[in-house]
Formats: C-alpha cells, structure tokens, sequence
C-alpha cells in the first residue's frame, strides 16, 4: 500500500490523469491480498460450521462480507476519482445486494415459525 | 365410605404380604429405565442422591460436546459479524451499514432459533414424558392413600395433581411454542436497525410469563399440601372412630378387625415409601437432564452475548441477551414442575392413618 502511494504520489507530478489508475490497481492487489488471508483463516471456520448445520448463516455473512468489501472499495475509488455520486450507486448496489442475499434465509426463519 | 376399604385392608392383613398390596395397587405399571427391578419392589433401598449422581454422570459429557460445538458455530457466526461491522464502518455514506447490521442481525437469529427450537421441542418431550409417567402413577398413590385408610386425602390430592398434570399437558401443547416464538419475534424486532424500541415488550412479555408461572406453582402447591393435610386430619380421626367403634361394639372379632387394619396401614406406608422414592427418582430422571440443557445453553447464550458486545456487535449481543432471557422462563417452568411434583411425593409418602 505504501508503495502504491508512492508511485501515485511520483505519477500526481508527471501525468496527474493516471493517479486513479494506479490507485485502484493498488486497491485490488491489497483486496485480493486480503482476501486471501481472510480466506484462508475462514475456511476451517466455515467448514466446521457446514458439520454443525450452520453453513447457510455462515455463507451468507461470508458472501456479504465480499460484496460489502468490493463496494466498500469501489465507492472509495469512485470517491478518489471525484465522482461521488457513482460511489453512492455502488454503495446502493451493494446494499440491495446484501439484502436480496437475506431474502432465503428470512423465508426460512418465517417457515420455522 | 371407609368401611369397604377397611374390611380389604383386613383380608389384605390376614393374607399379610406387602407383595399382595402392591400387586394389587398396581405398583408393576411403574416400571421405568431409571429404576431396577428389585428398587421397584422394594428389595433394595432407592438411594436418592445416587440416583442424582448417576444421572447428571450420564447427561453431563454429551451435554457438554453437543453445546460447545454448537456454540462455537454460534461464536464463528459472531466472530463474521463483527468483520461486517468493521467494514460498515469504512463507508463513509453510511449506506451499506444498516444493510450490513440487518444480515449479521438476520445470521445470529437464524442460528438461534434453529437452537431453541431444539431445545424446546426437547424440554417439552420431557414434560410430556413426565406427565405421561406421573398419570401413571397417580392411580397407584391414590389406591395406596385409600389402602392406607386416607380415603378424603386421597380424592382431593389426585384432584390436585390431576389439574396440575392438565396445567403442564395444557403449557406444552399451547403455550410453550407460542411463547418462544413471541418472545423471539420481538426480540428480533428489536435487534433490527432503524425500528421501533420493542425491548420492554419484550421484558414485559417474559416477566409476565414467570409471574403467571409462579403464580400458577405456588397456588397449585399450595392447595396440594394445604388440603391433603387437612383431609389427612379428618381421615385419621375417621380411621380411630370406625376403629374404636369396631373394637366396642362388634364382639369377638372388632379387636382383630381394629388390628389387623393397624397391621396392613403399615404394610401400606412401606409400600407408599417405595413408590414415592420411585416417583421422584424418574421424576429427576426426566426432568433433570433437559434443566441441565437449559442451563449450560442459558451459560453459554450469556457468554456469546458478552463475546458479541466485546466484539462491537452491539445489537448482537443485545439479540442474546434478550433471548437468554427467555430461557430462564423455561427453565423456571422445569424447576417448577420438579418442585410440585416432588412435593406431591413427599407428602403423598408422609400422609397416613395416626393408628
């Protein structure tokens, strides 16, 4: 990260128009990077809870935690390059993607009732 | 009214075995895994606190495994949650956060009422179990009572503990389900963002099923010892009259009624000693294990929810704190039962004849 920030800040000086770039390029390979360790630390935690029957409450905070972590990125860069009115449309998105990934799991609670 | 079972009493003296009462009380129908064979006839002594022992021996270990590994899930689930809730945090709009807090709210309540209902479900199998097993009991008591010459003891304690037994039958087949389900809805609404403050509904919902609950056990108790006592008194003044009476004025034979009758009373209190120390020792076979269930789940709920509080799920931790709640009405209906049904055996092995 403190790399990307200084090659952006080297790049803000030469070609002011490639700083975005090179922020969301470094953004990425830390997301990627961090997915990668959260991944491999919750893996043996998702796989206990598939023993335990708990594997759709544990896939769903799991894909909601991607999708908040991308659009969470994503309105970041949106917001970087100035343009904040997209970086509220991917906030959106990613809340209407959050709650329609709720939807089957709230079917399944009314039906227990 | 108590000359017939008088006039029994001494045939039963004359042929003079404990064996031919019982046999004839029906003591062979209150067989069950928690007791022997020769408990049940009263060869051998039912050690309570052994039983006790022995049966928590038993529940404990699986116990134990099954709800850690169940709430370690729980624990993993929190431990998620509490990742969404650091990354809500990082959106500055703000627009994913109660989006993020609905879901972690939504996972937590899923894996808990998925807990409850188990454990429900389990705790009302035991009841119905109990009941099942009391029933069977109740005619044996209430012919030993009439054996015993507490004729009026024995109509009003089995009128007693029937009504108690259609109380517990009636809370759960109607009321236990119910109450989870209420209890958890608004506690689930109240967990939720952005609604309404429904945590006192919630409170007053629980604190009104316990106060109904104490109510209910200390008036069903009540009536249990107060009137077995009293209609105990009047049948032992009834027992020394007709006694008394048969002594005076029937020749030859009244003393030899009068003892014989002496005789089979005791034989009777023996038998009622055994049955009553096998009531309550399945009494705590099938009661005991589901409150311990209850109160290790109750222990670890707390536990979870203190975790989700340190951990910054605040909602969360509120979720299981409330529904925590819930399971100390559960808990208290157990004890409660337990509570009645033990004193009904201690005063159904205490009532007889002063001969």
């Amino acid at each position: 990260m403190l790399f990307a920030l200084c090659v952006n800040l080297l790049l803000h000086r030469v070609s002011p128009e490639f700083t975005p770039l090179t922020a969301a390029a470094g953004g990425v390979l830390l997301g990627v990077y961090l997915l990668r360790g959260l991944l491999d630390a919750l893996l043996p935690l998702a796989q206990a809870a598939q023993g335990l029957g708990l594997s759709a409450h544990m896939e769903l905070l799991l894909k909601a935690l991607a999708i908040a972590l991308v659009c969470n990125s994503t309105s970041a860069l949106c917001r970087d390059c100035g343009e904040s009115a997209l970086a509220d449309k991917a906030e959106l998105a990613g809340k209407v993607a959050i709650l329609s990934l709720c939807i089957p799991l709230l079917v399944q609670l009314l039906e227990l009732f | 009214m108590l000359l017939l079972p008088l006039l029994w009493l001494c045939l039963c003296g004359f042929t003079g075995q404990e064996e031919s009462i019982a046999e004839a009380v029906g003591t062979d129908s209150l067989a069950h895994p928690a007791v022997t064979k020769e408990e049940l006839a009263g060869e051998r002594e039912i050690l309570l606190w052994d039983k006790l022992w022995e049966i928590t021996k038993e529940a404990a270990p699986g116990l134990f495994s099954e709800s850690a590994a169940t709430f370690g899930g729980l624990m993993g689930v929190l431990l998620l949650c509490s990742l969404l809730h650091a990354l809500r945090h990082l959106s500055p709009g703000g627009a994913m956060a109660e989006a993020c807090a609905f879901v972690t709210v939504l996972a937590v309540s899923g894996v808990v009422y998925g807990l409850f209902r188990e454990l429900f479900l389990y705790a009302g199998q035991a009841l119905a179990a109990f009941t099942e097993y009391l029933a069977a009991l109740l005619p044996v008591s209430t012919s030993l009572l009439i054996a015993g010459g507490n004729t009026a003891a024995a109509s009003v304690s089995s009128v007693g503990f029937s009504l108690f037994l259609t109380a517990i039958s009636l809370i759960c087949s109607g009321v236990l389900f119910p109450f989870l389900q209420v209890s958890f809805s608004v506690g689930f609404a109240a967990a939720l963002p952005g609604t309404v403050n429904f945590a006192p509904i919630g409170s007053w919902i629980r604190n009104t099923s316990a106060l109904l609950l104490a109510f209910l056990f200390s008036l069903l108790g009540f009536m249990l010892t107060m009137q077995t006592a009293v209609s105990a008194a009047s049948d032992s003044f009834l027992f020394r009259t007709v006694r008394f009476a048969s002594g005076v004025f029937i020749p030859v034979v009244g003393n030899v009624l009068g003892d014989a009758a002496r005789t089979v009373a005791g034989s009777v209190s023996v038998i009622k000693g055994t049955v009553g120390g096998v009531g309550t020792a399945v009494t705590f076979a099938i009661l005991l294990p589901p409150f311990l269930r209850v109160a290790v789940y109750r222990l670890l709920l707390s536990l979870c929810a203190l975790l989700a509080k340190l951990l910054g799920c605040e909602k969360e931790g509120q979720l299981l704190s409330d529904l925590g709640s819930t399971l100390n009405v559960l808990m208290g209906l157990l004890a409660g039962t337990e509570a009645i049904a033990l004193l009904y055996l201690a005063t159904f092995i205490k009532t007889g004849v002063a001969v």
